[in-house]
């Protein structure tokens, strides 16, 4: 069982560079991270040596997005980059499968179905894109994100998530705006704010940061986790506490908040384990983290009454009285991808100049 | 005759008798009087506009991209209408006019602390404890004014409070000083008071200035004619208040700058250019990026090739960028290697600026930097050297002095000297 009381460092790879993305294949011990330089490199978590055991080259660009598709007989990983393309490999001969213009811009996230059968990635061109994992055809477009920021800028679309029953797809982008599609039909299922995770300085230094960088639904399904980082004083840094809120995204209705006990810094990547817990990683003013909170489902004392389906807005973010982590790990640089291995008793964690295991057991 | 045929008449008579005075038209901007005037005045039509990209703008992420390289981050280099020159792609458009505009890749100015380098690049010189330098502005103006002019010499936009600074005059004093706009786009107190109609106001001035030159015509005396100026100056800036209204401009105009800060600062700096100001200064806050480079270098340079682009091709349809030089500059760089917050840190060691229009050898490029842009290879150039350029450029001599008290002081350092690469 989880428990973050007993968090520690395993075993650390050390690697230049960032790695931006990680995927597991837990049934045989690899991993595969994805890194700044270009690469993907290949870990065997038995290898006494702390090095890749293969290392993956294709794209031009940072590998921002990885994920693990078991299609048997194949096994297969999919990569997306900042040079727009996904790219299919196998996963055990690290053979290039096929190739894929996916994005007009940065690839920003990959999710897997939960039958594996599809794919959803978004990217900088502010949409989301399925595909068929089998084929790397596409199916289907979801779109609506504004593809400029109120200020006039340029914006991004960063996080993807699917719900556990493969019915939705939710998009969070660098305005607070999360966007919810049955994923078969495309309709919209729901829009709504969580504006409090952009900042605009308008008045001391004239530009932005922050954004939504990472989503995930919970294990029912009925609430999404939406993760980034609080207001911020200074832009020149990620001096904002780094905040989760809970939404019950049918509503829509803001039922919790989390942040990092003070901690600045910018949420990269979530995962519910269970009802019980809820994992974190990311960095920033503060340095880089591991963080692990207990999930509320009550609603917040000062809750305005759930809106009609659609509406989007709601309860003040300051009316949300923000929970401290169970457990909070300084990891030393940014993490921006994890993978948990709950039958192992394992977390890896991957970002700037090194993957890490850490284990509860 | 009515009282408005008085009064026109009485105007009528001013008019005549105050142009007779000043042998001067003013109907509008003064008109050169005599034919040596008129030669100065073509040689001095020239303008500088600085675009101050305040807080140390990433030359990797601008004019020395280093793609595929551990330093050079995502961003891609992309080929310009300059043979063999490349730059970022977040500057597409300004990719399409390159032949326009010089790039200097080799500066190495050393210091790397907001205030104190912003100084540096202002002067040319680290500070002295007994003279303080004029800032180039300030020297711009004070070389290419025109004698009588009503705009104003220098204007300095900077609406951002980080990294704000007002621009010094140095031992020039205030006669050059920029009009400063920190708090809004249009200059404060320039409006007529109330019940005081136009005509009323111009018959005022008029009478001034007959009677002013009426006292000194057996004068000549000096103050006679500062204070003249002055008036001069202030009724030219009242008159001057439309050049800074946008509401003049088409929408379409001004879409196009975008209705930004930054882009409505240039568009401002444009039309002061066009009605004949000199020297204009633009600063865009803040490039400070420790944080998160390359996201808020997207946010940023993708705004400055839109603004520049605009601008250069806007001044070049007007037949005004011959005559203007355009300087994207800093206080310093960025450092090649990526901080763990994702984000580049200060770096005054090898980093870029860019010169346009007047003077220059458009599709140019001066000095290079070593594979990962952590050193200069070739070609190092100083703050001196800057200013040296910027003023070669536009006609005024870098190694001319002035007097400050007994000691000459040259314009540009001793040491220094103009990057002739990218002069025409």
């Amino acid at each position: 069982m989880f428990d973050p009381a007993q968090l520690k460092s395993k075993a650390s790879y050390a690697r230049p560079g960032a790695f931006y993305s990680l995927a597991g294949n837990l049934a045989n011990g690899r991993l595969y991270a994805g890194n700044s330089d270009h690469s993907i490199q290949v870990f065997d978590l038995a290898a006494e040596k702390k090095e890749p055991a293969a290392v993956w080259t294709q794209h031009d660009n940072f590998v921002s997005a990885l994920a693990f598709v078991p299609r048997p007989p194949a096994r297969l990983a999919i990569s997306g980059s900042y040079d727009r393309t996904l790219v299919w490999w196998d996963a055990d001969l690290g053979e290039v499968v096929r190739m894929v213009a996916a994005h007009e811009g940065w690839v920003r996230g990959l999710e897997p179905f939960p039958d594996g059968r599809r794919l959803a990635s978004v990217g900088d061109d502010m949409v989301v894109r399925l595909w068929e994992t089998d084929n790397g055809k596409p199916a289907g477009v979801f779109g609506g994100h504004a593809l400029r920021t109120p200020q006039g800028h340029p914006t991004a679309l960063y996080a993807v998530a699917i719900s556990p029953d493969g019915r939705f797809v939710a998009a969070g982008d660098r305005i607070g705006e999360v966007r919810v599609w049955e994923a078969d039909s495309g309709k919209l299922a729901q829009v709504f704010q969580v504006s409090i995770l952009y900042t605009y300085d308008a008045r001391q230094r004239k530009r932005s940061i922050g954004g939504i960088r990472s989503l995930t639904f919970s294990p029912d399904g009925v609430r999404l986790a939406v993760g980034g980082m609080g207001q911020v004083g200074n832009v020149d840094g990620m001096d904002g506490k780094a905040r989760i809120e809970i939404w019950d995204w049918r509503q829509p209705t803001p039922l919790a908040a989390f942040e990092g006990e003070g901690h600045k810094g910018i949420v990269n990547h979530m995962q519910f384990i269970g009802d019980d817990w809820l994992v974190g990683a990311g960095g920033g003013g503060d340095d880089g983290f591991l963080a692990v909170w207990r999930p509320e489902a009550s609603p917040p004392a000062a809750a305005t009454a759930a809106a009609t389906a659609g509406a989007t807005t709601f309860a003040s973010p300051s009316e949300l009285k923000p929970s401290a982590p169970a457990r909070l790990i300084k990891t030393g640089g940014h993490t921006h991808r994890f993978v948990i291995h709950e039958t192992a008793g394992e977390l890896y964690a991957a970002g700037h100049g090194k993957l890490e295991v850490w284990s509860w057991r | 005759m009515n009282c408005h045929d008085c009064n026109a008449s009485r105007r009528r008579f001013l008019y005549d008798a105050g142009a007779a005075a000043l042998g001067v038209g003013l109907g509008g901007l003064a008109a050169p009087y005599d034919p040596l005037w008129a030669d100065e005045l073509r040689r001095r039509n020239k303008h500088v506009l600085l675009l101050w990209l305040a807080g140390g703008s990433s030359q990797l992420e601008t004019w020395d991209p280093k793609p595929g390289r551990p330093t050079g981050g995502p961003f891609r280099a992309i080929p310009t209408v300059a043979t063999g020159i490349h730059i970022s792609e977040l500057l597409p458009k300004m990719a399409k006019i390159m032949d326009r505009t010089a790039i200097v890749r080799s500066l190495d100015t050393r210091i790397a602390d907001h205030g104190t380098a912003a100084e540096l690049m202002e002067t040319g010189r680290t500070r002295e404890p007994r003279l303080v330098y004029p800032d180039l502005g300030t020297v711009i103006a004070k070389e290419l004014a025109q004698r009588d002019a009503q705009v104003p010499d220098y204007v300095s936009l900077y609406l951002a409070t980080e990294g704000h600074r007002r621009p010094n005059p140095g031992f020039l004093g205030g006669r050059y000083a920029a009009m400063h706009l920190n708090r809004s786009l249009k200059p404060e107190n320039i409006d007529r008071p109330e019940g005081v109609s136009e005509g009323d106001h111009a018959d005022r001035e008029h009478l001034r200035e007959y009677l002013s030159e009426r006292f000194n015509r057996s004068r000549e005396a000096a103050e006679v004619k500062g204070y003249n100026s002055a008036y001069a100056r202030v009724r030219g800036l009242m008159r001057s208040d439309t050049i800074f209204d946008l509401e003049q401009e088409p929408a379409e105009v001004r879409d196009r700058y975008g209705r930004t800060d930054f882009g409505e600062h240039a568009l401002i700096a444009r039309r002061l250019i066009e009605a004949g100001v000199p020297m204009v200064k633009v600063a865009r806050a803040w490039w400070d990026s420790h944080t998160d480079n390359f996201e808020s270098h997207r946010e940023l340079v993708t705004e400055l090739d839109q603004i520049m682009s605009t601008l250069l091709l806007d001044l070049e349809a007007r037949g005004l960028l011959s005559s203007t030089l355009v300087v994207t500059l800093s206080e310093f760089g960025r450092t090649p290697d990526i901080n763990k917050d994702v984000g580049r840190d200060h770096f005054a060691s090898a980093w870029s600026f860019s010169l346009s229009g007047c003077g220059v050898r458009g599709g140019s490029v001066h000095g290079k930097t070593d594979d990962d842009g952590r050193t200069v290879a070739e070609g190092k150039a100083g703050p001196g050297d800057v200013l040296a350029t910027i003023y070669k450029a536009v006609g005024v001599d870098p190694t001319m002095h002035y007097e400050v008290g007994p000691r000459p002081v040259p314009l540009a350092p001793e040491e220094s000297a103009p990057i002739e690469t990218v002069l025409a």
